[in-house]
């Protein structure tokens, strides 16, 4: 994979990653962190260029839902489970310049 | 159900241990019976109605049968006691206890 | 203007309790927008317990939660959580993009057609159909109502005999049960010890005046999944008698495929695959057409199926819910099934006497065990932080134990001691762990306080005992 590129999909997974974690539900938390470490080893391991762009693509949306969603989340939901210990607690969005 | 006395020469319950297969409203009952009943005499515990048990616990309608359970398991246990004692004739000093099971289906 | 830029620089290290406070305290401030709206103007969220009272304008009204940490929800088969990206689809449609999908004369009726179009085609994507077979209903009880009843009264002239199982839901039965007192005759066929149709006697049972055949494809209590395919061959070869299947816990966990298993008409619910409440679809065939008699007289919408305006929010929600299930089909499905697997082998190592109801091979994230000597309905009551479901006749208003428990042959102490695990997309490995960990906790709690579990240990058979009938 080419550097620009593969520097794109670092910066994509980075962003997607911070989003997940900034859910205030812990089912959801963890569903989306969990997800996007799966999909984006996986698009590591991908050498098709097509496949990435289209991957690229496709989660490049889905971050925009994503960063809504986790806002939402914040809003109304956030109970804490009997599960939950400090580790899992969501960590604070830090804002990057340039982040919409 | 399973209810277990230990009754003393004056026929006063000394104490009662319940093990209950069933769901939290007979447990419930079973258990409040044996806390009820201990330090009565077997006349009084005989004398037990199920709403009072009922009553305490705030059983809703459809749980009522539980702590019919819990009345008859008494009577069970007490009607058990008088007959090994009659059956053993025994001296007034010793102790003698008894088991009933009730069960429904 | 100071005020904010101070709130601005210290809300990277304060919390949002603070902010809410320096919030009341603005005088002349506009509501950001959605473009602005950065994470931490985000008002508290409305479930969270504080001690200190909102200040800010936007908390929503909302009473503090009774206790301070919640169960973990283990019962998918009743209901699933809607997924965040399905709310962020519906949301358009609750606030600007209200209009009503069958206006044909404005922008505002366009767009919101144009949503439900989407969500058709998402739909029958996921079960290999044509966009035109989808009629949108409020659910999969509407949708078995509406197949079922109307099925059996278009054709009621010729044929009069309807086919169903024993375990299908509450809602196929009762249509069943009202159309049998309208004069149809009704056959319930039972099924095998692990939940399986018998397919030799679901042949010999079609009748030359049978309309329909009714089998779930997976079972809500127990999870057997039923063979679809031969069930669809074997109703093919009868020409007039139509295939219908409950679909409503297959969707998007299993691959559904309406050609390839000769399936005439299904039922879809909306939130049981991670959608809104309140809406489902029935696939109805178009080639060859499957006729039936509508029970909602209107307006003529969903092909004159289904008259009424429908809810573009809730079907939107329901496409984008079909088409996040096909996506995620087979990832869901590996990680249900290690979960599953990680629940039972975790119980069952620790705990003896536990039975598996239905079919090992049934749908992974639908347990049911048995746990012998103990009560359904106690165990859930001890089980402090966790929401699960039982079969036992004391959960049920009817006082009734469970008709599917029964009809799999399960004894009545079995079918009483029944407990079902449901685990779903969000349910994690902790979660697993801490359902294990109190599940061998309460069931060694329950034992020790049942007289059954002493007899056993005392080597006293069970059925030799006389009980006494109250």
């Amino acid at each position: 994979m080419s550097g620009p590129a593969r520097e794109a999909l670092q910066a994509l997974y980075q962003n997607t990653l911070r989003t997940s974690q900034s859910f205030a539900s812990y089912n959801f938390r963890s569903y989306f962190v969990q997800r996007t470490n799966d999909a984006f080893r996986a698009a590591n391991a991908e050498q098709d260029p097509s496949k990435l762009k289209e991957f690229m693509d496709e989660k490049t949306k889905e971050l925009e839902v994503l960063k809504r969603s986790a806002i939402i989340n914040q809003m109304y939901g956030g109970r804490k489970l009997v599960v939950e210990t400090p580790e899992d607690m969501p960590l604070p969005k830090k804002m990057e310049r340039g982040d919409t | 159900m399973k209810l277990q006395i230990r009754v003393d020469e004056n026929g006063i319950i000394k104490e009662a241990k319940f093990k209950t297969f069933g769901c939290g409203s007979a447990i419930a009952s079973s258990s409040y019976m044996t806390e009820l009943v201990t330090g009565m005499s077997l006349e009084d515990a005989g004398k037990i109605k199920n709403t009072e048990i009922a009553k305490e616990l705030c059983l809703p309608p459809v749980k009522l049968h539980c702590s019919m359970l819990a009345e008859d398991a008494i009577r069970s246990a007490i009607k058990d006691y008088r007959t090994k004692k009659s059956r053993l004739n025994v001296s007034p000093t010793s102790e003698v206890s008894s088991n009933a099971a009730a069960a429904t289906m | 203007m100071l005020v904010l830029r101070a709130a601005a620089r210290a809300q990277k290290h304060k919390n949002l309790t603070q902010i809410a406070s320096l919030a009341s305290k603005r005088t002349f401030t506009q509501p950001s927008t959605a473009t602005k709206a950065s994470i931490v103007d985000t008002p508290k969220s409305s479930l969270q317990d504080t001690s200190e009272p909102s200040g800010s304008i936007y908390a929503k009204q909302h009473p503090a939660p009774v206790s301070a940490l919640n169960p973990i929800y283990l019962d998918a088969q009743a209901t699933t959580p809607m997924d965040p990206r399905v709310l962020d689809a519906m949301l358009p449609f609750l606030t600007d993009l209200y209009g009503n999908p069958h206006s044909r004369t404005h922008a505002y009726g366009w767009e919101a057609e144009k949503g439900v179009d989407e969500s058709r085609r998402h739909v029958a994507e996921l079960i290999g159909a044509d966009e035109k077979d989808i009629v949108f209903t409020s659910g999969a009880t509407e949708s078995n109502n509406m197949i079922i009843k109307g099925v059996a009264r278009f054709h009621k002239e010729k044929k009069k005999h309807i086919i169903t199982l024993q375990t299908e839901h509450k809602c196929v039965l009762d249509s069943c049960r009202k159309l049998s007192e309208e004069g149809f005759d009704i056959t319930y066929l039972p099924v095998k010890r692990d939940g399986l149709v018998d397919l030799e006697l679901l042949e010999a049972s079609i009748r030359p005046d049978t309309s329909l055949v009714s089998i779930m494809a997976v079972n809500n209590e127990t999870g057997v999944i039923q063979p679809l395919a031969e069930i669809g061959r074997i109703v093919r070869k009868h020409r007039g008698v139509y295939f219908h299947t409950d679909a409503a816990q297959a969707i998007g966990k299993i691959p559904l495929d309406v050609n390839a298993m000769n399936i005439d008409l299904m039922s879809i619910s909306g939130h049981k695959i991670y959608g809104p409440k309140g809406v489902g679809a029935a696939y109805v065939r178009r080639r060859p057409r499957v006729r039936l008699e509508p029970i909602l007289s209107g307006g003529g919408q969903e092909r004159g199926l289904r008259s009424g305006t429908l809810p573009s929010t809730l079907v939107v929600g329901l496409g984008e819910a079909a088409r996040l299930a096909a996506k995620e089909m087979d990832y869901d499905h590996a990680r249900i099934s290690a979960l599953s697997e990680r629940l039972i082998n975790g119980i069952t190592s620790q705990v003896d006497h536990v039975f598996r109801n239905g079919d090992p091979n049934g749908y992974p994230g639908c347990v049911n065990l048995s746990f012998a000597y103990i009560e359904g309905e106690s165990f859930l009551m001890a089980m402090k932080n966790t929401a699960l479901s039982s079969g036992s006749a004391c959960t049920s208003a009817s006082l009734e134990p469970s008709y599917v428990l029964r009809a799999l042959g399960a004894t009545d102490d079995i079918a009483h001691s029944s407990i079902r695990f449901g685990i779903g997309r969000f349910t994690t490995e902790e979660e697993v762990d801490y359902v294990i960990r109190e599940t061998i906790k309460t069931v060694n709690r329950l034992r020790d306080l049942s007289p059954l579990w002493e007899m056993v240990q005392e080597g006293i058979d069970i059925q030799t005992i006389n009980w006494s009938q109250h």
